[in-house]
């Protein structure tokens, strides 16, 4: 039995290469039951490669991974019994209905067949897919095939939910509902593991998460911590004019604690963003844009990498 | 450059999860049932069309020192050709496409079952099909009046072990064939030579002296011949070493399916 | 912009796996013509029965006209049924100068094109082997290309109306392969019952087989342009309600 506090998933020094390409290259990090553990970073950072060996479909190259206690190179069949993976692209069987995917994944589990049909009744009613239930997969939207893949990680009732950029090509709509589905498996105690790089996903859902980029962990924390320890409160974002950009370009140093000059815009880093936006008014500079706003995982990552999570 | 770890022990085959993929067959083609049935077709047509129009002008011809008609001694080649043709279409074509292309077994391998129990599945699902045809077949066979002996109950079990072994073969196809361009040359370079080289339509005696020992090397060879012993009752010794063949075949192909395909989805 | 566009596009596409597939086309009615053409051949009685010719003659240029039919067929079904609806490669023309009618002659020039990389070494080989009894033989390739586009048209056409690709089991199976098998390729049609011989009639491949014999190893008769007619007039069709059926479902 797991008790409350211990560690689903331990990765020491977990290395994932290709051929002289390393996608993960020595990361260590640990799972708590009950959390929502997320990986931020943008594309190619390893995000996809770390779930993969996690989800025991990818061998590792090197370190040491522990899955609910079990190592993924000897018992994968019996991690997989345990795990829900919903995965970056739909791999959802076309040849079937909605019904029937939830029927194959449970024969699949050999979730028993009197168990196997409220089970499945209740998950369409999850994932508010009921009507559909007797509809081929292929005519169903971007949004209703992600949530039909969330109940089908479901079928097994699973103790750790994997989901790999679970909202990316979801209009907003839909993306709200999966992270209220999401929230409410958090609420029953399921452990869910989360790769995205959209920040506000980020910020919504996870307990703690760490950044990768290239191969790397560059931090890790809860979302509030790792703003706090990169960056300030807020931000002051200018847009300037080239004449004004060459002349600023030392001055407005005194400002802010930190300045990160962007190609098209330049970010100011305060405690107090209104404030040193009066300070450069009163100081002659009229900006063609300006906009306060609270710091977000975006600065981080731009404070630690130089980069913008988005490409 | 470290070695990759999982290589230490492998999931092993479990033929009950193997099964689940004739269960899940079941379930889909449970919407295009229509194809299930018309396939039963095409042999028959065949029969027709080149047993007996063309077999009108067709003396006896022989087969292990028998003289026997023309249209008894092609069906059961139709029989064998037929079964290969099910063969790769369950056990390559399918397969090829639901793991390159259609994303289905990308959905399977994140639970329990992974891709050796799929292959494996597969095979058992294009063995259970190829029999079923079959098993069609030798009725019409039997209606027609082509069928001379009692030894035929045996061609149902020789049908299943065809099948069996021409599936594997197929999914050794399925290892490693990544590319759609692949198919056309596998198709061409290997399946069909296999059904012109094969003793279906004529005896092997009429190809050239050099050809004959590759003919005889097929496996398709091996069906046509093992099938047409059975329903001619020219049962030999030698009908023994057909079905050596072919349970080889079955064996050592199935070892060489699961290994490729091991190799496959794992990256 | 024009119809030589859309040959011109599906020409880049081929030109990177011409080689292969020039090999494997030319590979392919070699194999079969050996194993099927010799090995009948030396079974079956001849003389009589074949119009004076012997039965590998009389097979190889049955088998020359239903190969286009085949191949005619087939590239009108899942490639047209692709660039409509998966890869949506005909969306993408329309919003350039191109139109409908462009496209659909578009890609009968490229069929065209196809057949005759088929048909001709086909052509060479059974030159080779001693098959053709006349020089009108020559005369064949663009009646074979007829064949295969008289057979292509109308299929486009009702590929065009298409959601899904379910219908091609049944055309595959109970068209295509009787129509193979029971047009006059393997065996003459008077040995078919009265009723089939009328249907024989009534199907392009009929036509398209008699019509390559007589320029090939028979004698050329006036029921020649009789076959002809009824391929052009096939085609005409086809193109018709092809271009109908295509304007309404790309432009709806």
């Amino acid at each position: 039995m797991e008790q409350a506090g211990t560690a689903l998933v331990v990765a020491r020094g977990l290395t994932k290469a290709f051929g002289s390409l390393v996608a993960v290259d020595a990361v260590d990090f640990e799972v708590r039951r009950g959390e929502v553990f997320g990986f931020l970073g943008p594309n190619g950072a390893g995000k996809t490669s770390t779930m993969r060996m996690i989800g025991c479909t990818s061998p590792r190259s090197g370190g040491s991974l522990s899955v609910m206690g079990m190592d993924p190179a000897a018992q994968a069949a019996e991690i997989k019994a345990r795990l829900g993976v919903v995965p970056q692209i739909d791999n959802l069987d076309i040849e079937l209905t909605v019904r029937e995917n939830l029927e194959m994944y449970a024969r699949y589990f050999d979730v028993p067949k009197g168990v196997a049909g409220d089970r499945i009744d209740e998950l369409l009613d999850f994932v508010q897919l009921s009507e559909r239930a007797k509809d081929k997969v292929e005519p169903l939207s971007g949004g209703m095939k992600r949530r039909l893949t969330i109940a089908r990680a479901l079928v097994n009732e699973p103790s750790l939910l994997l989901l790999d950029e679970p909202t990316t090509g979801l209009d907003p709509q839909a993306r709200h509902l999966v992270w209220d589905r999401l929230y409410r498996l958090k609420q029953r105690g399921v452990t869910l593991v989360i790769t995205t790089h959209y920040m506000d996903e980020a910020e919504q859902l996870c307990d703690r998460l760490v950044v990768m980029d290239k191969a790397k962990i560059v931090a890790e924390g809860s979302p509030r911590d790792l703003i706090n320890q990169y960056s300030t409160r807020e931000v002051l974002e200018l847009r300037l004019s080239d004449e004004q950009r060459e002349n600023l370009k030392t001055s407005l140093d005194g400002l802010a604690e930190r300045v990160e000059w962007l190609p098209d815009r330049v970010l100011l880093y305060t405690e107090g963003g209104e404030a040193t936006l009066s300070k450069l008014t009163d100081s002659g500079v009229n900006a063609e844009s300006a906009l306060v706003r609270r710091a977000g995982l975006e600065d981080v990552f731009l404070t630690i990498t130089g980069r913008s999570l988005i490409e | 450059m470290a070695a990759e770890v999982a290589t230490a022990r492998d999931q092993p085959v479990s033929v009950h999860r193997a099964l689940k993929l004739v269960r899940r067959n079941l379930l889909a083609y449970k919407h295009f049932w229509i194809a299930f049935v018309s396939g039963f077709f095409e042999p028959f047509f065949y029969l027709v069309a080149v047993g007996f129009g063309v077999g009108q002008f067709i003396d006896d011809v022989s087969f292990v020192g028998a003289q026997i008609e023309y249209a008894t001694f092609l069906a059961p080649g139709l029989l064998a050709a037929s079964t290969l043709n099910g063969a790769i279409f369950d056990g390559f074509f399918t397969p090829f496409f639901k793991l390159n292309w259609m994303k289905t077994y990308d959905g399977i391998v994140t639970t329990p079952v992974s891709i050796p129990d799929i292959a494996v599945g597969e095979v058992v699902w294009a063995t259970i099909r190829g029999t079923i045809y079959g098993t069609g077949f030798l009725a019409v066979m039997l209606s027609l009046g082509l069928i001379h002996s009692p030894w035929a109950l045996l061609g149902i079990p020789a049908v299943m072990l065809s099948a069996g072994a021409l599936s594997a073969g197929a999914m050794i196809l399925t290892g490693f064939t990544k590319q759609i361009s692949s198919l056309e040359k596998v198709m061409t370079l290997i399946v069909f030579p296999l059904f012109l080289f094969s003793g279906t339509f004529f005896p092997v005696s009429l190809y050239p002296r050099v050809l004959q020992p590759v003919v005889q090397a097929t496996p398709l060879y091996h069906a046509a011949t093992l099938l047409r012993s059975l329903t001619t009752g020219e049962v030999s010794p030698a009908t023994l070493g057909h079905v050596a063949y072919l349970a080889g075949m079955l064996i050592l192909a199935g070892a060489i399916a699961i290994r490729l395909m091991r190799r496959r989805l794992v990256s | 912009m024009s119809a030589s566009d859309v040959v011109v596009r599906n020409g880049l596409v081929f030109w990177r796996g011409w080689r292969a597939s020039f090999f494997l086309s030319v590979l392919s009615p070699v194999m079969f013509l050996s194993a099927m053409g010799l090995g009948l051949g030396s079974l079956v009685d001849e003389g009589q029965s074949f119009g004076g010719v012997t039965y590998l003659q009389f097979f190889a240029t049955g088998i020359l006209a239903s190969s286009a039919m085949q191949s005619g067929v087939f590239s009108a079904t899942y490639p047209v049924l692709s660039k409509i609806m998966w890869q949506r490669n005909y969306e993408a023309m329309l919003a350039s100068p191109l139109s409908v009618r462009d496209i659909l002659f578009g890609e009968l020039g490229w069929g065209a094109l196809t057949l005759t990389q088929l048909s001709v070494p086909f052509f060479v080989v059974m030159s080779i082997m001693g098959i053709f009894d006349s020089w009108t033989a020559v005369a064949t390739i663009p009646v074979v290309i007829l064949v295969g586009l008289s057979c292509a048209a109308p299929v486009f056409a009702f590929t065009a109306t298409l959601q899904t690709d379910e219908a091609y089991t049944w055309i595959f199976r109970f068209i295509v392969t009787p129509l193979f098998l029971l047009s006059g390729t393997f065996f003459p049609i008077q040995e078919l019952p009265a009723w089939g011989q009328v249907v024989a009639h009534a199907t392009p491949l009929f036509h398209g087989v008699e019509l390559v014999r007589q320029l090939t190893i028979y004698d050329i008769e006036p029921s020649a342009l009789w076959h002809l007619g009824y391929l052009l007039a096939l085609l005409g069709i086809g193109v018709t309600l092809g271009l109908r059926n295509l304007e309404k479902r790309l432009m709806a």
